[in-house]
């Protein structure tokens, strides 16, 4: 009885000491994978790496042109946005637009960027809280006027001050954008046509939803 | 007395005198009512594109005309005739699959298509704006290379050349003749949004994707399907923003 006392607490014994031997290697290891909290800014820094260099394809809708955007990596709190078209028959990209941007406002291609007949890409961003929409030529060319790009929402905020762009849709023809728009207390506004021919607004009678 | 009973005479002459004008003019106005109501309700059926519909919807490629839409001059893409061969090769299915489907959601404006549980494609599309598209389980009767498509007057006058992967469909409520059809679109490009006049308008290289795939089986040239082929199922539901 006394035996099989003392073989109880032996087994006992090794089994706790095991089991703590165990923990203590488990927690040891926790602690090894664990960042260590530092008031350190300079290994903070190095800990968060610059966004890394992106490229993205858009194909036009009948898949005869390819816009690519290209986002360099972030340096200095700029990102450098370079967009390059590629034609069916040219297949070698070509440099149309370039842009320092503010990472958190980068410039992005947004449905229906193509002109119908490819001529024209608009591109959207946001500044000083508005989505802006600024429309180039796919060729490189100047849009008119010597006017290399232009910006929908400063054109239209500034011809008619009493409604506000909600949203750039599309192409309503080959060189008319669709605009939608409310009024400035928030009730619903007018669509509108972009007309690029003499960057004029034309208001619609009906509303594009 | 006498005058009286030559008076009262007079006048019931002319009661019976006038009574078959009066019956006619009622008859002429009855008969009037109910061609204008047969008009509205049979003759007048509205059509996907109400010039094109009346003329044809028949292959037709006019690589020099001009079209017009939105009120602008637009230069249609050039459809090149010459990869037109005579093998016999066959797109969509050699033997018609009935499980193809195609599911338009007006609602969101995009377009599925599987063939039994497989997934097939997706795209964005445009439904009718001016004219809705109709809803309902339809099938392709007829698929055309391309075609002309024109209706409206005034401003919205539109002649359109060279509509390319043209997918008619119909059903026993909406007739052929009505010209409802799935196509490739080169005027605009705001999918996502009703811009059409009833079709269900899709960017070109979506189309031709879905020409290719979808039944009734056309020849290589992809000129047009044979007459009396089965053709693919499309269910169209939603109500369009």
């Amino acid at each position: 009885m006394e035996k099989h006392r003392s073989k109880f607490f032996t087994i006992f014994t090794i089994a706790g000491s095991l089991l703590t031997a165990g923990l203590v290697v488990l927690s040891s290891m926790r602690v090894k994978n664990e960042v260590p909290v530092t008031s350190d800014f300079a290994l903070e820094a190095k800990l968060k790496e610059p966004a890394k260099e992106t490229t993205v394809d858009y194909l036009s809708p009948n898949g005869k042109a390819t816009l690519t955007m290209k986002n360099g990596k972030e340096l200095k709190g700029v990102i450098t946005q370079t967009f390059l078209i590629a034609s069916e028959e040219d297949k070698t990209p070509v440099e149309i637009f370039k842009k320092d941007s503010n990472p958190d406002y980068l410039i992005s291609v947004p449905d229906n960027s193509f002109s119908p007949d490819n001529k024209y890409i608009f591109l959207k961003y946001e500044e000083a809280g508005k989505n802006r929409y600024i429309v180039i030529r796919t060729d490189g060319e100047d849009l008119g006027k010597d006017i290399e790009t232009i910006e929908i929402e400063s054109l239209f905020s500034e011809k008619y001050p009493d409604f506000v762009i909600t949203d750039v849709t599309g192409w309503g023809s080959y060189s008319l954008i669709v605009v939608n728009s409310d009024t400035k207390e928030g009730k619903t506004g007018p669509s509108w046509w972009f007309d690029l021919s003499n960057f004029s607004f034309i208001r619609l009678s009906s509303r594009f939803n | 007395m006498a005058k009286k009973s030559s008076k009262g005479r007079s006048a019931s002459g002319r009661k019976v005198r006038k009574f078959p004008f009066l019956f006619f003019g009622f008859f002429i106005a009855v008969i009037g009512l109910g061609f204008f109501i047969l008009k509205k309700s049979f003759l007048e059926l509205p059509c996907a594109n109400t010039l094109s519909c009346e003329e044809s919807l028949n292959f037709s490629v006019n690589n020099e005309e001009q079209a017009v839409f939105s009120g602008q001059t637009l230069t249609p893409p050039k459809i090149d005739l010459s990869l037109i061969s005579d093998e016999p090769t066959v797109l969509g299915s050699q033997a018609v699959s009935s499980n193809k489907r195609i599911e338009v959601d007006l609602t969101t404006q995009t377009l599925k298509a599987y063939d039994g549980d497989k997934f097939f494609m997706e795209s964005r599309i445009s439904s009718g704006k001016m004219f809705p598209t109709p809803t309902g389980e339809f099938t392709i009767w007829r698929k055309i290379r391309a075609t002309k498509m024109s209706g409206g007057s005034g401003a919205g006058y539109y002649y359109l050349p060279n509509v390319p992967y043209v997918m008619f469909f119909s059903n026993s409520e909406v007739a052929a003749g009505r010209g409802f059809s799935l196509h490739g679109t080169y005027w605009h490009n705001n999918f996502g949004h009703p811009m059409s006049h009833g079709c269900v308008n899709m960017k070109i290289i979506d189309a031709k994707k879905l020409y290719e795939w979808a039944d009734p089986p056309t020849t290589a040239d992809q000129k047009q399907s044979l007459p009396g082929e089965t053709g693919t199922k499309i269910i169209i539901y939603g109500k369009a923003p």
